[in-house]
């Protein structure tokens, strides 16, 4: 009797000792899940948590009631243009805090990072499960590294560059134990962890060993041609494995929207695509590894259900009139509309924060054949930002919200640049004429400026993308047009289709564009640093650089000048840093650099975005951070809403 | 079917139906007679005029628009319509009055209120924003190189710059009713020759087709089913990449409504074939080639005319289509180029709830096309009915 | 008359021969190519992390898209002639057949009612337009017609969705309101339906009966002035006998000339009906396809419009002959 009390006293010290038994204490779990245990379908719900499941709580949240369908209505397919990639997505072995500053341990209970950031150790939280109920491991993450990112015949010959590969070698993953592995890295990698909590996280997590294998040549070699047979549209077993998995070169993470036995790590899962029909629903993951401060497994939301529309006009209408609990893509335009009828549609409006460095980016491209000699002059960049009035343009297209401003770090943003952000901001037109006179000094019998290579005048083909993002590119391309007429400067403006844009991208036969301008938030300058460096698709002003940075063998690439070479050299060092300090100085190296070039003009300081939630909806924050990288809704943590009343 | 034997050309049956009308008809001409009937069609008169007002409105738009096509206010976006007051205290002095405006920070809506303070006088024959007189959206160069520049508008506000907005503005604070003026421009010429075009095409060819027969009617048929087994949108798409970005869009579009009409004949080309199969074999149709009438006239003055009322409704029922045709083509990125605008890129920018809501003014210019049609109907119906031998 | 019909048949092989190869060389004109598409959207999504060169090649060998365009063609045509194969989607990763056909039965209950609506109002009303020309009825009608016609379908539609929220604060789009969408067929199921139909049904009648009246009308007038109508009369014809017996017959002929081709508009299904109804039809997979450059369902779509349209020509000529006995191909 004695001995029996001793060892049950021991077991209870035991237990405590390890943290455990604190939060064990009592799990709730939804009335939905537990009808499925009382039925025997379903572990009970001590069994589908993780021994230490990631308690999220805020000071702004309290502890909700479960249940409820959260109505989506979309134009476009279920999962990319639904937006249920920032339901499900952002939520990797470390995923974003809350303000969107810094990482915090997810999926991974702890990570270590050596000293010169390039050996990462993680530890998986214990007893994870996939949504099937199956363990999620090491070898899931190291499924991916080596036999997907890794395996030549997926890769075509060489490990995908990109956020897994810093610098000219693949990772090596080594597993530990089931819970515990690491990553190593050729170059140091400082960033590692920001970009993981960032978009590409998802991809380490979403690849369900178990599942998958029988799809891999690797694990499968017996069986995969019967599979390859059953397949239409398979050919070999890279075609099959491309039309099954969500990760690796050549897929379609939205295959996770069409396959409901595709196990995930979500927090609602797919139980009935969208097929040929007009609905989807996503359905609360029962083996989710969230609870909240209560101990109650997170999401509270049943499920997600999403309604597809041909048009979006007609979709709006349908929100207004109530019958949805959100929108997203909402416009400026469409702003009064959801206030006058915030009764009808039951929807409050939550001012959602820009991430960007601005509204829109005015941009030359320097490297253009033809017109770069000019562009690439500084003066005619001054020239042309103080022909803006700036002013007048937040007036008309910006409805008076938000001051003058060039793109870059806001202000409260460690990496803010005063310089470059308030430099030749002046509407001036006889500063303006000064500036451009040094470049273009002649004058037609119109008054427009010749070009001095040619000797006719010199007209600039603006290319404007018909897709603005609700930016209203083509507003602000008109308006420009009269500010640059009264400097002598003939623009044609040409709205084109987003194919025709990239084409002329491709090509390197565009020659100036009105487009976006990220890069204000936070440590947003680092991770898209498109106006400050190079480096990206997008970076038109010096287009033909980033070509040659991210396409070489692109016939329009141009090899860029020593001076941008050495400031692309400097913005990689920014990657590898592995301390925060350093990282922010020498970012804050590289945007002196830009404000000194002057490569960019902006037009003023960016404005908020707004999103319509049903008034129902509790534990919603104020305001959050919209955007790609903080992952659009995923930064407000939408599992822990939940519907009052319900 | 003996009765059609009866010959159908107009000079010998007017007379006799005409006994008690003045002597003079009896020699009047076949084209005074079709004037007489077509001046009793009173809706086809109205239209007449309507036209003639809206062509001579396009040709001088300089001079009735009261601003230019892209002079914008800063104070006056999204501002609605003004009501003219055409009295003050009993004087025949006309004005609107100002607008104050507001943008709710947080709504973004923005909120005009009347100024009753502020009086804009109105005026004819004032100075404005200087044009050139000729087209401006058709750049013709002889008549723009001949044309003058002035700054006289027909009506406006006395000082020039004060806000008049008769249709309201738009998004970014332009004058709707300036920029339906010189909209019209391009709608009421590009686009109808694109219809006549392809009236031609479908007429001659369809006429071949069915009267022929055999071999050519083969041909002709089966270039149809090729012709409309031809995907619009990949042909846009290629061309919005191939034309060069310098080129005048004014003549893009032409090439395009071209291009469109020498798809578009195949209609009109079916149903000639279908009438003229029917007609080839009637009585009088027969009597006349056996009379020795060369084909060229029996196809003009036999065969045509009786089924006038078909190709009239057929050009009428076209005409939208083809004003409208470049709202498909500008959501390809091929359509006209800002500051050249048209009743369709207006139109276009007024398709979606939140305009319908905050700026429902915006819908006009379809009243225009409506007008337009409904006129260009009219008018073909009086010309159908003066023309017809049968009708009294 | 069989003899022609036989003869027309043989006409349809080198017809769809040649069609095929406009269509095929026509969606290949744009530049670029579906996994520059593809590319694109994956640049917009993940900021092209898992994209190479290398990896564009070898998507391209994939899909065939490197070979030179007479060899795809073969390729093409020769696995739609010997395995009724029409290729695979890019975008879907599905047959082509299968994306077309899923959709195909809501297609055809929608455009089919549609052009049965279109043409049962249209038809009497062009009639009575043309007996009772001038009247107020005529003028109604022309008008309301060419406001139908000479507006944009979906700015209607639209601006009439819009009134009835704003004023009777419901939302009309969809066949069934949200509490119906799955429930089984009842009365109020029935009305529920019935009281979501009437946009489509004023946006039909409105715009696509507009063409159809004047038509009808012009043509009824052409001959109910002729000589043969007053004969006819004057020998004691009842009227609406009359009507219908001869100038009816002879008014139908334009449209019996064309009706063959509604064939092909049935399939690629009524766009304005089903953005309203939101109903998945065919049209939007067509223009999907076309502006993704998701070139096997494209042409494939694009085949079967073509041959519909041949077979259509064919039924306007049997129809015409049928309609006309004058009318004789020889």
């Amino acid at each position: 009797m004695k001995t029996r009390t001793l060892v049950f006293a021991f077991l209870l010290v035991v237990l405590s000792m390890s943290g455990v038994f604190a939060q064990d204490m009592q799990y709730g779990e939804s009335p939905m899940l537990a009808e499925r245990v009382a039925a025997g379908t379903l572990p009970p719900v001590e069994e589908r948590l993780p021994a230490n499941p990631r308690v999220v709580s805020f000071d702004w949240s309290e502890i909700g009631t479960y249940g409820g369908d959260l109505r989506d209505p979309f134009v476009g397919d279920a999962f990319w243009s639904s937006q249920m990639v920032f339901w499900t997505f952002w939520k990797g072995l470390v995923s974003w805090n809350d303000s969107y500053s810094d990482w915090v341990p997810n999926i991974a209970e702890s990570v270590e990072v050596s000293e010169d950031a390039r050996v990462y150790t993680f530890h998986l939280r214990e007893g994870l499960k996939w949504s099937d109920g199956v363990p999620f491991t090491s070898d899931d993450v190291l499924f991916v590294i080596n036999d997907i990112m890794g395996n030549e015949e997926l890769n075509s010959g060489t490990f995908p560059s990109g956020w897994l590969k810093p610098g000219t070698e693949a990772p090596v993953a080594e597993k530990i134990s089931d819970t515990v592995f690491t990553i190593t890295f050729d170059v140091p990698y400082g960033m590692f962890l920001l970009n993981m909590a960032g978009w590409p996280g998802w991809e380490l997590v979403t690849a369900p060993k178990h599942y998958l294998e029988q799809f891999h040549i690797d694990y499968n070699p017996d069986g995969i041609d019967e599979l390859i047979a059953q397949t239409e549209g398979a050919e070999d077993w890279v075609s099959l494995f491309q039309a099954h998995s969500a990760v690796g070169p050549g897929t379609d993470a939205a295959v996770i929207s069409r396959d409901v036995n595709y196990p995930t790590m979500f927090p609602w899962v797919y139980t009935q695509p969208l097929g040929t029909g007009t609905q989807f629903i996503a359905e609360r993951n029962p083996y989710y590894y969230w609870v909240d401060a209560a101990g109650n497994q997170l999401p509270y939301i049943d499920r997600i259900v999403g309604t597809m529309y041909q048009d979006d006009q007609t979709m709006l209408v349908d929100v207004l009139a109530g019958e949805y609990d959100t929108m997203a893509n909402t416009t400026d335009q469409q702003r009064p509309l959801f206030y006058e009828n915030e009764a009808t549609s039951g929807l409050t409006v939550y001012p959602v924060r820009s991430e960007g460095g601005g509204t829109v980016s005015v941009m030359f491209n320097m490297t253009h054949p033809e017109l770069g000699a000019i562009f690439s002059q500084r003066d005619f960049r001054i020239g042309m930002s103080y022909a803006i009035d700036r002013e007048e343009v937040i007036d008309i297209v910006y409805f008076g919200q938000g001051y003058p401003r060039q793109i870059s770090p806001i202000e409260e943003s460690p990496l803010y640049n005063e310089q470059l952000s308030n430099q030749y901001l002046e509407f001036d037109v006889d500063l303006a004429n000064q500036h451009l006179d040094l470049v273009l000094p002649d004058k037609d019998a119109d008054g427009f400026r010749l070009n001095p290579a040619t000797g006719e005048r010199l007209s600039i083909v603006f290319t404007i993308q018909t897709g603005d993002y609700g930016l209203r590119f083509g507003d602000v391309a008109a308006l420009l047009q009269q500010y640059y007429e009264a400097v002598g400067i003939e623009m044609i403006i040409d709205t084109v289709d987003n194919t025709v844009w990239t084409e002329r991208r491709n090509d390197n036969s565009m020659e100036a564009t009105v487009f976006t301008s990220e890069g204000g938030y936070g440590i947003t300058a680092i991770t898209d640093p498109r106006y400050f460096v190079p480096v990206h698709g997008q970076s038109i002003w010096g287009n033909a650089w980033n070509l040659w940075y991210l396409e070489p063998n692109n016939p329009a690439a141009v090899v860029p000048p020593q001076e941008i070479q050495d400031h692309i050299l400097l913005y990689q060092q920014v990657l590898q840093a592995p301390t925060n300090e350093l990282r922010l100085e020498l970012m804050s190296q590289v945007l002196q650099t830009a404000a000194d070039n002057f490569w960019v003009i902006g037009i003023s300081s960016p404005s908020d975005s707004y999103r319509p939630l049903s008034a129902r909806l509790a534990n919603v924050p104020e305001s959050w951070v919209g955007g790609w990288n903080p992952g659009g809704v995923a930064i407000a943590f939408p599992e822990q809403w939940f519907f009052r009343g319900e | 079917m003996t009765d059609n034997l009866m010959p159908s050309s107009v000079p010998q049956a007017a007379p006799v139906e005409t006994t008690d009308a003045e002597p003079s008809i009896v020699v009047a001409s076949q084209w005074q007679l079709m004037w007489w009937k077509f001046r009793k069609h009173r809706m086809a008169m109205i239209s007449l005029i309507v036209i003639s007002v809206m062509y001579i409105v396009a040709l001088g738009a300089g001079f009735f628009a009261p601003q230019s096509v892209d002079t914008y206010s800063r104070r006056y976006t999204q501002a609605p319509p003004m009501q003219i007051h055409w009295f003050d205290n009993g004087v025949f002095a006309p004005f609107v009055y100002a607008y104050k405006q507001e943008t709710d920070p947080r709504t973004y809506a923005r909120v005009y209120t009347i100024d009753e303070e502020h009086k804009i006088p109105l005026g004819f024959f004032v100075r404005g924003d200087e044009y050139q007189i000729g087209l401006h959206g058709v750049p013709i160069s002889p008549i723009n190189q001949l044309a003058i520049t002035t700054d006289i508008h027909f009506f406006g506000a006395i000082t020039p710059g004060d806000p008049f907005y008769l249709f309201g503005t738009d998004d970014v604070g332009r004058d709707g009713f300036s920029r339906l003026i010189y909209a019209s421009q391009v709608s009421l010429s590009v686009g109808l020759v694109g219809v006549f075009l392809s009236l031609i095409l479908g007429i001659v060819l369809g006429a071949l087709s069915g009267l022929l027969g055999g071999i050519i009617d083969n041909i002709i048929q089966r270039i149809i089913e090729i012709l409309r087994s031809i995907p619009n949108i990949p042909l846009w798409m290629a061309l919005a990449t191939a034309v060069p970005p310098r080129w005048d869009p004014v003549y893009v579009y032409f090439g395009i409504t071209i291009i469109l009409s020498f798809i578009g004949w195949t209609d009109m080309a079916r149903v000639v074939r279908g009438k003229f199969l029917a007609l080839r074999k009637e009585d009088f149709i027969v009597a006349a080639e056996l009379d020795g009438v060369p084909r060229r006239r029996i196809i003009l003055r036999h065969m045509i005319p009786s089924f006038l009322s078909h190709i009239i409704a057929s050009a009428t029922l076209a005409i939208p289509g083809m004003i409208l045709a470049e709202t498909a083509l500008s959501f390809l990125g091929l359509g006209l180029r800002p500051p050249i605008v048209s009743w369709g890129v207006m139109l276009q920018d007024a398709m979606n709830i939140a305009t319908i809501n905050n700026m429902p003014w915006l819908l006009i210019p379809g009243a225009a096309v409506v007008i337009t049609v409904l006129t260009f109907n009219f008018l073909g119906d009086g010309l159908r009915d003066a023309a017809d031998p049968y009708h009294v | 008359m069989a003899k022609y019909i036989l003869k027309r048949l043989l006409y349809v092989i080198p017809t769809m021969f040649i069609i095929s190869i406009v269509v095929f060389t026509t969606i290949q004109l744009p530049p670029g190519d579906f996994v520059t598409q593809m590319i694109e959207s994956m640049r917009n999504q993940t900021g092209g992390t898992t994209w190479s060169p290398e990896f564009e090649t070898a998507m391209r060998d994939r899909y065939g898209l490197n070979e030179p365009m007479p060899v795809q063609y073969a390729k093409w045509i020769g696995n739609i002639l010997l395995y009724g194969d029409f290729g695979y989607s890019f975008q879907n990763s599905e047959p082509s057949q299968r994306i077309i056909w899923d959709r195909m039965g809501m297609t055809l209950v929608v455009s089919v009612s549609a052009f049965v609506f279109t043409w049962m109002i249209a038809l009497p009303i062009g009639v009575l337009s043309a007996v009772k020309q001038y009247s107020i009825a005529d003028y109604f009608f022309s008008f309301v017609g060419f406001i139908g016609l000479a507006t944009p379908g979906f700015l209607i539609a639209l601006v009439l969705m819009f009134l009835a929220f704003k004023y009777g604060g419901v939302s009309l789009s969809g066949l069934f309101s949200p509490e119906f969408e799955n429930a089984p067929w009842s009365i109020e199921r029935v009305i529920d339906m019935v009281k979501h139909m009437w946009i489509p049904m004023i946006i039909i009648g409105v715009g696509g009966t507009a063409g159809l009246i004047r038509v009808m009308r012009a043509n009824l007038l052409d001959e109910l002035n002729k000589p043969y109508v007053e004969t006819a009369r004057a020998k004691g014809m009842p009227e609406w006998k009359l009507l219908l017996r001869y100038p009816f017959r002879a008014a139908m002929n334009p449209f019996v000339s064309t009706i063959g081709w509604a064939l092909p508009g049935l399939v690629a299904g009524e766009a304005i009906v089903s953005i309203v109804l939101n109903l998945p039809t065919t049209g939007p997979v067509l223009l999907n396809s076309l502006l993704q450059q998701d070139m096997f369902v494209a042409a494939g779509f694009l085949m079967l419009l073509s041959l519909l349209t041949i077979i259509g020509t064919l039924i306007s000529d049997i129809l015409l002959a049928w309609l006309d006995p004058r009318i004789q191909y020889a």
